[in-house]
Order: structure tokens, then C-alpha cells, then sequence
């Protein structure tokens, strides 16, 4: 594969309007001043980020990070390379705040901050999906994720923020979720769902909102409200939960786990974001946090979610942290109090998709590498056809679908479905060889971009499935319960 | 010349210990503002100390990422360690077991030496991608690495080098005196090039394996419930 120079040049993101960047803190548009101030805030992003320092002076530019990318993979514009990548942001560092790069800068390659690079920086630090499968592969661990982040942070700064994630975040601050989805219709959509649940059933499984007391709040990314194949899987959540006799909630103030604080490269709006969250969950009284699934919102759980908003000292003892839904499931099934039945889903013929925050930045269950077997585990469980894809394209080397970190969003369509080409090309050879017929993801984002990208390949839209809607049609649900 | 060289050996070592002492340093003061390590990792502290022993050993991350950048960077890396034992000759007039095994073998540790060298240059030569991410810098390393190699190898073939001589001067070097030398300009050459890469090491990319023990995505422990 030979590169193709600037092949994915034309590709960027709407801009934000000036209201979000307002409300977001930002200013509305480009300021004049943007040179001095990006470079300002370059010096101090680096300076307060190790990951950062290192991403601009250890790489020895061996090039084994140059075609593990999905985006450089589907695209060929060798600025997808995660080197290349770095290298916009890294050349200018150097030009600044490097003694060879102020008086030698013909020698590093170093480079101003000029109109063209601003351009640059603005088109692919938002054709990074944050994924960091490069990093998997880089000997000394750059991650180029943290790279885009700071970039996108800095571009924000000086005026030129992306419209989709900001926008995005401005939504959820103001309505609680993503969607900017009002309580009431939150409401009216749950009712409709234990409706369907009940025809399909005839058990009467609940949905319950703000309920006071309850034991578990369950956050989920507000995608699993409405649309498909997401839907499916709050339905199988719900199920395991009412079959296993828990008591939960979901909450109107934090009907949204997505955090896309986190996207942007932005620790104030990432804290805000999880301090909805918090609080919701110490206002209901509950015991035990439970996230749905999204990849990063369990990254952000996990890993950054307690210091951020100051703790978790109100939860049970025995549950003292944020849970996943996979594990919750899987602790269930495990200690026999549900019954998953394989022959419900004799039909179907599944692989899996590991998204990369879960596979990459998360853990799940108690035992090492549970982000990849507690899943299978579930899936191997509620059906008896299951086959993995390529191994260099699962688990830790997962590919990204192509529409994280972000960029799930319209314009940026033709990034996507390239970017999704990867994932496409272990795909086909699964359904060539084994005859698979769905796709299991355990992420909101995952699960939309396939819908959308799915056709491009020859699939329909609705062979992406939830996990725990193959779950909940494999549970054995007893009236009683 | 004797002077000129003592003075390129003072001076280059002062740079490399201080350089290195100020890179890990400063380095070490750069905060890890949030956990960003890739996962699954080891669990423990001696968990990450053994991934990034057997990291430095074996170049196991890379192995993956790319063999033929694998093969030629990890042969120069370890002929390269293998030359600095058998340069540890001209420190004492008996030397150590180890460099007096090696010492007969220092032909192919040449060898290897040069055709690790050499490929990661004709690497970076004619992969596009390659070419399209290095700089001049990243071919200068390479090129002066080559340089002082192959000077190396010349005066061992020539014999043209008094090995006495440079073993008394090395010595009269390494305990603070000012020593003589006959000149040759290859042993100058071969010199001051290695004086360079001592002086380039802490401040530039060649620092990697260094700071690559810093790493955030790598040095911390995974998280996880018990
Ligand atoms: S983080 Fe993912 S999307 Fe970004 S450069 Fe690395 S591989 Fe590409
Ligand atoms: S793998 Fe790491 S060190 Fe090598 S070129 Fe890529 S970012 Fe640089």
C-alpha cells in the first residue's frame, strides 16, 4: 500500500457555533491573536502532561505505529499515520520550545503555526478516533490519542472548536443526556418500552426513573433510549435486572454515561460531566453506580470518574466503585442466579467487536484480561455459534468501528466508512469462512457507526446486535421472578 | 592531538552523565495527570518492571509493530552493546574475561554492527512511509553511527592504530591527565564522532529507551476490583 498525499484533506468537521463555544467556555470564533495564544497553550499543555512530553521528544520515528491505523489503513493520507499525526503537532513544539528546532529547524523538521498548519491540525486531530491502537504497537508507548485530544483542547481555545462534540457536551450539560432528550419524553419512552417488553413476554418488566431508593442507578449513554440496535440492549439490561430480582433505577439528571468532555481533550468538562452523575446518584440514595454500554464512558468510570468528582464514599461497601453491566450480568450468571438458554439464539451466528476503550483502557470482572472474556463469556453462553475475527484485529489489537472520539457525525461520513474498512476486512472473512451473521458490540458509538457503515459493505443495517440484547433473548425469565 | 581528543572525551562525557542526569530528572517532574495506561497490564509494580526488562531485552513491542524494523534495530542495538564490551579494553591493560571472550569475535560484532545500521537506513530510504515521516536529523543519526563503525572497522583491518598507545592514553583519559597520541586521522575521526553521539544522546530522539520507562501507558499498574 502506497501512501496518497493529503487523500483525506477534504475531510474535516462543521465548525461550533458561536453560542456552543460560548457555553462551553470558548471564545465564539477564531481570535486574532490564535498564534500566540496556541503556542501558549501548547508550552503549558506539554509542560503539565508527562504523556504529552513524551509523545513530543521520545519518538525515535521507527515507523512500526505507521499502518496500524484504521483511519491511515482505509485512507492511505500518510497524516493518519499516528507518527505523522504527532508530527503536526510535535514539529511546531519544536520550533518553540526546543533549541534545535528555534535555530536549526530545516535539521528536526521543525515548523511554524501557520495558517496551513492551523488547517491541518483542525483536519486530523478530528480523523483520530482516539482508539490508541497505535500506542499498542509503539515501543516507547507514545499515545498519539493525547496528542489529538490537547490539539482539538488548543483549536478550541483559540476559537475554532468542533460543532458535533461540543455541541454535543453543551446537551448534556443543559438536558442531561446527549440527545438533549427532555425528562418527560424520557418517561414516555420507558412506559413504551415495558409495553413491548410485556406483549413479547407477558412478564411485566420495569423501566424505573428517578426512583428514590432504589439499589442500583444505572447510567447509560442515551443512545440505548432510542435508537437501534442500542434500544435492544437497555431491554436485555432490564430483563437480567428484573429476572435477578435487583432493584435500580435510571436517572432523568444523569440519563447520559457518554462523556465527551473526554473527546475534546477537556479535564473541566469531563469533570462536569461526571459530577452529574454523582450527584444523581447520591441524590436517589443508591447503594450501587452501574454503567450501560458505552466504551468510554467505562473508561472514564474506571479510570478517571473518582478523581474527578472527589469519590464514591457513599456507595456500599461491597460495591464501591462504578460496575459495569457486563460484569453485574455475567456475576449473575456465574453464581446460577440466571439462566442464560443458547438454543434461543440457535438462528444466529455471532462475532465480536471489542471496542477500544473497554479493550484498551478498561478492565471488566475481577480476572486479568476480563474485558475480553467476560464478554465471550456471555456471548458463548446465550448461543452456541460463536467465532472470534482475525487476532490481530481483536482484544488488544481491536480495531476502532471508525466513528469513535468523536467524529460520529454526518459530514465526516467518508471518514467513517473508510475508517471502518479494517474492521470490514475481518468481518467479510468471518461470514466467508464460519458463516457468522451478526456483529455483537458492547458500545453506543460502535453499534451506530456499524448501522450506518454496514450497507457500504454489503450488510443490512441491523446485523450489529447489542450484547445484552443477545443476552436478554437467550434469558430464561420465569413469571415469578 | 592527544590534546584535542582528551579535551573531546572530557567534554563529552561531562555532557552525556550530566545530560542523562537532567533529562531523567526533569522528566520525572512532568505530571501523569490521569491514569492513560494501556490495557490489560500487569497488575503489580514488579509486574511492569518485568514487562519493560523484557522490553529493553528483546524489543518485544516492537517485534510486533514491525519485524524488519525489529531485526536490523535490535541487532544494531545489541552489536552495539557487544562493541562497548570490547572497547572496555583500552580501559586497563588486563581487561575484564568477558570483553577478553568477546575480543577475537569483534570482527562480526562489526559486521553486525553495520548491517543493522545499514538497514534501517535503507529502511528509511526506500519504505515511502518511512521517508515520509523522517527528517534530516533521523538520517544523520543513522549516517553518523555508520561513520564512526566503519572508521572502526578500517583501523582494525589497517592495523594502522597502536593499540598500547591508545590503551595508555585511554587510561591517562580516564584518570584526569592530559595524554599523548600519534596522529591518525581515522582513530581522530572515529573519536570525535563518538564524542558527538555521547554529547547528542541526552538531547536528542537517540534518548528514547530512557524516557520510554516514563511512559505513563505503560509504567503504571491496571486497575482493577478485587
Ligand atoms: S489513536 Fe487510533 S485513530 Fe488515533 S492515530 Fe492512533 S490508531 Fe489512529
Ligand atoms: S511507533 Fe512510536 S516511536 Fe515509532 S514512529 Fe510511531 S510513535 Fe514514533
Amino acid at each position: 500500500m502506497t501512501i496518497q498525499r493529503d487523500a483525506s484533506a477534504h475531510i474535516k468537521p462543521h465548525a461550533a457555533s458561536p453560542e456552543v463555544q460560548e457555553s462551553l467556555g470558548f471564545p465564539s470564533e477564531k481570535i486574532d491573536n490564535w498564534h500566540d495564544k496556541a503556542i501558549e497553550l501548547l508550552g503549558e499543555k506539554v509542560q503539565s502532561s508527562r504523556a504529552l512530553k513524551l509523545a513530543m521528544d521520545a519518538c525515535m520515528k521507527c515507523g512500526a505505529c505507521t499502518d496500524k491505523c484504521h483511519y491511515y489503513l482505509g485512507t492511505q493520507d500518510p497524516n493518519n499515520m499516528p507518527v505523522a499525526r504527532q508530527e503536526l503537532m510535535r514539529s511546531v513544539y519544536k520550533r518553540h520550545y526546543t533549541f534545535t528546532g528555534k535555530y536549526m529547524p530545516w535539521l528536526v523538521g521543525a515548523k511554524e503555526l501557520d495558517e496551513t498548519m492551523l488547517d491541518r491540525w483542525y483536519t486530523y486531530f478530528h480523523q483520530c478516533s482516539q482508539c490508541r491502537r497505535c500506542s499498542v504497537y509503539c515501543p516507547v508507548g507514545i499515545d498519539t490519542s493525547e496528542v489529538s485530544m490537547a490539539g482539538r483542547d488548543i483549536l478550541a481555545s483559540v476559537g475554532l472548536g468542533q460543532k458535533y462534540a461540543n455541541q454535543i457536551i453543551n446537551k448534556a450539560n443543559t438536558k442531561g443526556n446527549n440527545l438533549g432528550l427532555p425528562g418527560p419524553a424520557l418517561a414516555d419512552t420507558l412506559a413504551g418500552l415495558e409495553e413491548d417488553v410485556f406483549e413479547e413476554t407477558g412478564i411485566p418488566v420495569r423501566f424505573p426513573l428517578d426512583q428514590h431508593g432504589a439499589d442500583i442507578l444505572l447510567v447509560t449513554p442515551s443512545a440505548d433510549f432510542f435508537a437501534e440496535p442500542q434500544v435492544d440492549g437497555l431491554i436485555g439490561y432490564a430483563k437480567v435486572l428484573h429476572q435477578a430480582g435487583l432493584s435500580w433505577t435510571l436517572s432523568t439528571a444523569a440519563s447520559e454515561a457518554a462523556n465527551f468532555g473526554l473527546f475534546v481533550g477537556s479535564r473541566s468538562h469531563t469533570q462536569q460531566l461526571g459530577m452529574k452523575i454523582r450527584d444523581a446518584a447520591k441524590a436517589l440514595g443508591v447503594k450501587r453506580l452501574v454503567f450501560g454500554e458505552c466504551g468510554h464512558a467505562w473508561r472514564v468510570a474506571q479510570n478517571h470518574l473518582s478523581e474527578l468528582v472527589g469519590g464514591f464514599d457513599f456507595l456500599d461497601d461491597n460495591y464501591p466503585k462504578p460496575q459495569h453491566i457486563a460484569e453485574v450480568t455475567h456475576e449473575l450468571l456465574t453464581s446460577g442466579a440466571i439462566e442464560l438458554d443458547a438454543t434461543r439464539n440457535a438462528h444466529r451466528r455471532l462475532t465480536f467487536h471489542d471496542s477500544c476503550n473497554v479493550a484498551r483502557a478498561s478492565s471488566l470482572g475481577s480476572t486479568p484480561n476480563g474485558q475480553f472474556t467476560v464478554p465471550r463469556a456471555l456471548l458463548k453462553a446465550s448461543c452456541d455459534h460463536f467465532f472470534d475475527m482475525a487476532e490481530h484485529t481483536t482484544k488488544q489489537t481491536t480495531f476502532c468501528c471508525g466513528g469513535g472520539g468523536g467524529l460520529l457525525t454526518d459530514e465526516l461520513l467518508e471518514l467513517r466508512i473508510k475508517g471502518a474498512k479494517p474492521r470490514m476486512d475481518a468481518l467479510k472473512a468471518v461470514v466467508e469462512q464460519h458463516g457468522v451473521t451478526d456483529l455483537v458490540a458492547m458500545c453506543a458509538i460502535c453499534k451506530s457507526q456499524f448501522a450506518t457503515v454496514f450497507p457500504e459493505y454489503g450488510y443490512a443495517f441491523d446485523q450489529v446486535l447489542s450484547l445484552h440484547q443477545v443476552v436478554g433473548d437467550a434469558l430464561v425469565m420465569t413469571p415469578a421472578a | 592531538m592527544g590534546t584535542v581528543l582528551t579535551l573531546v572525551l572530557w567534554v563529552s562525557l561531562v555532557v552525556l552523565l550530566l545530560g542523562t542526569v537532567i533529562r531523567l530528572v526533569r522528566i520525572s517532574l512532568h505530571p501523569v495527570e490521569r491514569s492513560i495506561v494501556i490495557t490489560p497490564a500487569p497488575k503489580t509494580r514488579w509486574g511492569v518492571l518485568w514487562f519493560f526488562v523484557v522490553e529493553t531485552v528483546f524489543f518485544r513491542t516492537l517485534l510486533k509493530g514491525s519485524l524488519g524494523t525489529w531485526l536490523f534495530g535490535w541487532l544494531f542495538h545489541v552489536c552495539l552493546l557487544l562493541m562497548f564490551l570490547v572497547h572496555l579494553r583500552y580501559l586497563s591493560p588486563t581487561p575484564n574475561s568477558l570483553t577478553l571472550w568477546l575480543m577475537p569475535h569483534s570482527a562480526l560484532i562489526a559486521s553486525g554492527l553495520i548491517v543493522g545500521l545499514a538497514g534501517l537506513l535503507v529502511r528509511r530510504l526506500t519504505i515511502d512511509r518511512l521517508r515520509y515521516i523522517s527528517t534530516l536529523s533521523d538520517y544523520l543519526h543513522l549516517v553518523l553511527l555508520l561513520f564512526i563503525a566503519v572508521g572502526g572497522v578500517t583501523m582494525a583491518r589497517l592495523g594502522s592504530v597502536n593499540v598500547y598507545e591508545v590503551t595508555v592514553f585511554v587510561q591517562h583519559v580516564m584518570s584526569g591527565q592530559w595524554a599523548d597520541l600519534t596522529f591518525n586521522w581515522v582513530l581522530a575521526t572515529h573519536v570525535v564522532g563518538a564524542g558527538l553521539v555521547m554529547c547528542l544522546y541526552p538531547f536528542s530522539k537517540l534518548f528514547h529507551g530512557p524516557l520510554s520507562w516514563f511512559n505513563p501507558t505503560r509504567s503504571q499498574t491496571r486497575r482493577i476490583r478485587s
